[in-house]
């Protein structure tokens, strides 16, 4: 199966110093949406595309991978952002949550 | 309900007569059901998760507000507005968004008092109703969301 994307990983700064910084050992989590049967799809798809600014493309595999497996994880982010994402999300009743990054 | 102009800024749509009593009602009666207790987590249950529950549960309340206000404004604009052949509505970008939210508020809020069933396409007998109204505000939210959807993605130019 490779019809599912796979997680969207944020780019981590680098500044040239060789000792970790406060960010590197910061706790990451995932945002995960998942699936129920009230929502339809065009919205989900219309939903991703506006909080995550992807293309219909990809937010169309994300919307497929929620649908047929259950769940999708959206993106991996600081505590910070993955709760501005989960708030956002929950606003268009999406069912998201945020998950620690084991 | 379909689409007859695009702007720069927005859109203008055509509706029966029906289908703008049908909007102006879903509208008015927003919110339809109590807020839900939302979870911010499935696996995480500490002090921390806790706090980040509350806050967006107070986040998600005040959305639903400010829904509320954007949704009376739209209202007291006179819209959809009566036309000859049934009603325009003309909605700009930010507008059209709060519809699609307050919609999808009504939706997902009239099958959670359903009972949250998981086959939405077999036969529907009420029981009640109240299961005669949810499960008609739960559909007619679900045509409006999707003629605004679909129309967005020219599914019906």
């Amino acid at each position: 199966m490779t019809r599912g994307p796979q997680p969207v990983i944020a780019p981590t700064p680098t500044t040239g110093d060789e000792t970790s910084s406060h960010d590197d050992l910061a706790p990451t989590y995932y945002v995960i949406c998942w699936n129920d049967p009230v929502n339809l799809m065009v919205y989900v798809t219309h939903v991703f595309m506006k909080i995550f600014g992807w293309d219909r493309q990809t937010a169309q595999e994300h919307m497929l991978e929620v649908h047929e497996r259950g769940k999708s994880v959206l993106v991996r982010e600081s505590v910070e952002k993955a709760e501005f994402y989960v708030h956002q999300l929950q606003g268009y009743q999406l069912q998201a949550t945020m998950e620690p990054v084991k | 309900m379909k689409l007859l102009r695009e702007f720069r800024d927005g859109w203008e749509y055509e509706l029966s007569r029906h289908e703008a009593t049908c909007l102006r009602t879903l509208i008015a009666e927003f919110p339809t059901t109590p807020i839900a207790n939302a979870r911010i987590s499935r696996t995480e249950s500490d002090p921390e998760a806790d706090d980040r529950e509350r806050l967006l549960n107070e986040s998600l309340a005040g959305h639903r507000l400010d829904l509320k206000c954007q949704a009376m404004k739209l209202l007291a604009s006179g819209r959809p507005r009566s036309a000859p052949a049934g009603a325009r509505l003309r909605l700009n970008p930010p507008e059209r968004e709060m519809l699609l939210q307050l919609l999808n508020d009504i939706r997902v809020g009239s099958w959670r008092a359903l009972g949250e069933p998981a086959d939405l396409d077999s036969k529907f007998s009420p029981a009640s109703e109240r299961e005669m109204k949810y499960r008609a505000f739960m559909d007619l939210a679900g045509y409006f969301e999707f003629k605004l959807l679909n129309l967005e993605n020219g599914g019906e130019h």
